[in-house]
């Protein structure tokens, strides 16, 4: 019996197939579930007659149709599916984003007409996320390398923003690596756009629930593109978190809040001073965690500088503090990030 | 002689001001997460068992304290690999709290307090509520000035909401600033009218001798009964105090008797200051309530139980150790009524940082540490009482004061002639209470040193006890008499 037999999925039975344009599914990739397709999508490595690897994304409908309400399953699986393929053409072309090489759809031959079509999508393959480099590589100890990482994390969120779309869902595991000098962001699934209705967009905390922005906890928060924006600036810091103290910004937030004795009230407005005050300790924990490592002091505090800015738990004043007053619609944008790592960057090289 | 206002003066029911970072874990009540969100804690916990690495196990500590999940065996093993391989990391930190709970910074100093707070403000300036901690740790060290700085700080970051207000208006009163504390809980009432903020509003007026505001917004939020239990019962008893100081005596028991509930314990206390004026009966360790120190102490100072009022006091200054009334209240029963002066100067001597520019403070220290023949801090005391001093009641205790502290050092003629001097001035103002304090103390003082005026006054703070109907001297009188027929050791 071949491998394939054993699998009842048609998405699952597909590796060997040849998906035209000169790509051959290699082999399943073990992945965790994103929202795009969820429990429905299965990973593939694929690869080019030309030597290209492609990382490819199949969806069935057999497990849609398994669902509770299966018509509304259906509705769910192809507005996210065609809603991730226009915002990945539209995407195509940014430098630090992951680009979609083909998508479409083909019949498997497994299970009954109609129900044994796979639809996929086929993105370029990256070395791996964030975390898996970070420990193939040791890269631990290593400043700049993480610099350099947030830095391209920053120019990829300003290109998307730039073309009027929103992540939503940053964290180490959509960062993909594809050479010591180049990270791209993964996984639009999630993402929003200015102008198009996307799935995720009447979801309260479309990304992962572990790395959200405090205000997306509480209801009634205003959901404009401009929010969402300053959400991915909140995900953007909580990286800084992650490469140096190993924690994301919410798990700091909430670890910090657990010694202030306030009972949360599911307002945003009263509860705020109470987060300002959590994130204001866990800046500091921050700090004298990266005091105790080779972090040399001026990045240190440039990096706690930029974090008090980019994780700021009040949305309405997230982002730049010279433009809240002056530009207030210029406070977010990402460009100012991007050059500031880089300085950073450049601090650590003169430093070490 | 010792000075206490307690008996006489309404206290002002002002918040509570506890620094954020020493208390308790709070009970999580956060918004529960519907089933469409997305959770990939499975995931991080499938990889922390498949690889069993440094940054899978930190991968899953994090994420379980970011969605706050309970406890259980599999987190732990994470969270022990991480102190054990990262000891340093703040993943290390925060597994370390996971396996142990929070730790406060209980064991810190107060100067490290200030310390690290200012730190953090530095950091951060935008939260008020680091910088309401740094004004308390101020307050506590007798840094007025940096207190001031501090708060103004955490005023101009506020937004106006409750929590930020509330610490502010109680450092600017402890400050002496109750206008500013006012102006700014009245702008925070234009925000959120929260019953908090209304009462504070209230007590404020009361300082300050003016009309509230919000007396109408109280009354609405009452009958709208949407609020808490104890936001009602906190709002209840201040009408009622408001009736209290008008006079309206009935409708401050008909708004009280509306109270459903066991209150929180700074409303308790106010109750129970209500309630003996208004000859209600109150039980505050019914309440069961752990930190009702205050309420504890004045009804057992109704009761007359002065050891259980003391020993309620010393929590009630451990408590709030800013709070002058608290030492002041305790040092009276101590020194005056318990006779322990020890006690007292164990009280005061914080007094002494916290309240450096009060009165009270001072002149009891001086009394105290002339009791204990402590002559030469009793000096410094009467110099810092007398810069102090500001009305003429005041002037006239520390003569009294004085007096005592002479006859000490042997000047027994020149320390009767001020108290009689003062018991002459407390007389005129028909102050009978203040007079025959004066009375008992000089009375005690030269029988000690054997001069025979004494019976004749002790006689007459008798007397000035009986027509003042003063209870509590009468029974000093009785005390001092025991301790006359006795003989001193």
């Amino acid at each position: 019996m071949s491998p394939q037999a054993s699998h009842s999925r048609p998405a699952e039975t597909l590796v060997g197939k040849d998906i035209g344009n000169g790509w051959t599914i290699v082999s399943l990739i073990k992945r965790s579930p994103s929202a795009t397709g969820g429990k429905f999508s299965v990973g593939y490595e694929a690869q080019h007659s030309d030597g290209r690897k492609g990382f490819l994304k199949a969806i069935d409908l057999t497990e849609v149709l398994q669902a509770p309400d299966t018509m509304k399953a259906m509705q769910a699986i192809s507005e996210a599916y065609n809603f991730e393929v226009t915002i990945c053409k539209q995407c195509k072309e940014l430098k630090n984003v992951v680009s979609i090489f083909e998508h479409g759809e083909f019949s498997t031959g497994h299970g009954f007409p109609g129900i044994d079509k796979v639809f996929y999508l086929l993105f370029e393959s990256a070395d791996g996320d964030l975390r898996e480099i970070l420990d193939r590589e040791h890269r631990h100890d290593d400043l700049i390398w993480k610099l350099r990482t947030l830095r391209n994390v920053a120019a990829g969120l300003g290109q998307l923003h730039a073309s009027g779309i929103t992540h939503q869902d940053l964290k180490p595991s959509n960062i993909l690596g594809f050479s010591e000098n180049l990270f791209k962001l993964g996984d639009l699934g999630c993402s929003s756009a200015a102008t198009i209705i996307g799935p995720r967009d009447r979801v309260r905390i479309p990304g992962d629930t572990g790395y959200a922005p405090i205000e997306l906890f509480y209801s009634g928060h205003k959901q404009s593109f401009f929010d969402r924006c300053a959400a991915d600036l909140y995900l953007l810091g909580s990286l800084i978190f992650f490469h140096f103290g190993a924690t994301s910004a919410k798990s700091a937030l909430i670890a910090a809040r657990r010694r202030i004795p306030h009972e949360i009230t599911n307002i945003f407005d009263l509860d705020l001073p109470h987060w300002q005050q959590a994130f204001a300790y866990s800046l500091d924990e921050l700090s004298e965690s990266m005091g105790a490592t080779n972090i040399p002091l001026p990045v240190a505090n440039g990096l706690i500088e930029l974090l008090s800015e980019l994780c700021e738990p009040n949305p309405a004043r997230r982002g730049s503090r010279k433009r809240i007053a002056a530009k207030p619609d210029q406070r977010l944008l990402l460009r100012r990030y991007e050059s500031k790592l880089l300085h950073l960057e450049r601090l650590a090289w003169t430093l070490q | 002689m010792n000075a206490s206002n307690i008996d006489h003066v309404p206290r002002i029911f002002l918040p509570r001001w506890i620094p954020t970072n020493v208390g308790t874990i709070s009970k999580d009540t956060r918004t529960s997460l519907a089933a469409e969100l997305q959770d990939t804690f499975e995931s991080h916990f499938s990889d922390w068992k498949k690889e069993q690495s440094l940054s899978s196990a930190e991968a899953l500590v994090a994420y379980a304290i970011s969605t706050e999940r309970p406890f259980d065996s599999s987190i732990a093993c994470a969270a022990k690999f991480v102190i054990e391989n990262a000891p340093t990391s703040l993943s290390a930190k925060h597994s370390k709290e996971l396996l142990e709970g929070a730790s406060p910074l209980a064991d810190t100093t107060i100067y490290h307090k200030i310390a690290s707070t200012r730190r953090i403000a530095r950091k951060y300036p935008f939260s008020a509520l680091v910088w309401s901690d740094l004004a308390y740790y101020h307050c506590l060290t007798g840094n007025r000035k940096s207190a001031r700085a501090a708060a103004i700080a955490s005023d101009h970051v506020s937004s106006g909401a409750p929590s930020e207000v509330l610490p502010f208006s109680r450092c600017m009163v402890h400050l002496d600033e109750p206008e500013h504390a006012l102006r700014s809980t009245r702008a925070s009432l234009k925000l959120n009218p929260t019953p908090a903020v209304i009462s504070t509003e209230m007590a404020i007026c009361q300082i300050l001798d003016t009309s509230t505001k919000h007396y109408h917004n109280a009354i609405k939020l009452i009958a709208s009964k949407n609020i808490t239990p104890q936001e009602d019962a906190k709002l209840r008893a201040s009408i009622a105090t408001e009736f209290v100081n008008s006079g309206s005596d009935r409708k401050a028991k008909k708004i009280i008797s509306g109270i459903q509930i066991n209150p929180d314990e700074n409303t308790l206390a106010q109750l129970v200051w209500l309630s003996g004026v208004l000859g209600l009966e109150l039980n505050p360790a019914s309440a069961g309530l752990k930190e009702a120190n205050e309420a504890i102490a004045r009804a057992a100072y109704q009761e007359r139980d002065y050891a259980l009022c003391l020993k309620a006091t010393e929590g009630w200054c451990a408590f709030q150790p800013f709070s002058v009334t608290a030492i002041s209240f305790g040092s009276y029963v101590a020194g005056f009524l318990t006779d322990d002066h020890e006690r007292s100067l164990k009280l005061l001597q914080q007094g002494q940082i916290v309240g450096a520019e009060s009165f009270t403070i001072w002149n009891n220290s001086a009394f105290d540490y002339s009791k204990l023949d402590r002559l030469k801090e009793a000096e410094r005391a009467l110099q810092m009482a007398s810069r102090c001093a500001i009305t003429d009641e005041d002037r006239d205790v520390l003569n009294a004061t004085t007096g005592l502290y002479l006859i000490r050092k042997g000047s027994a003629a020149s320390g009767e002639a001020l108290y009689r001097q003062s018991i002459k001035n407390f007389m005129s103002r028909k102050d009978l209470r203040s007079a025959s304090i004066a009375s008992l103390m000089c009375a005690e003082e030269l029988s000690r040193v054997g001069n025979s005026d004494a019976a004749t006054l002790l006689q007459e703070a008798n007397k000035l006890a009986e027509e003042g109907k003063h209870p509590r001297i009468l029974e000093a009188v009785q005390m001092i008499r025991k301790k006359i027929s006795k003989g001193f050791d």
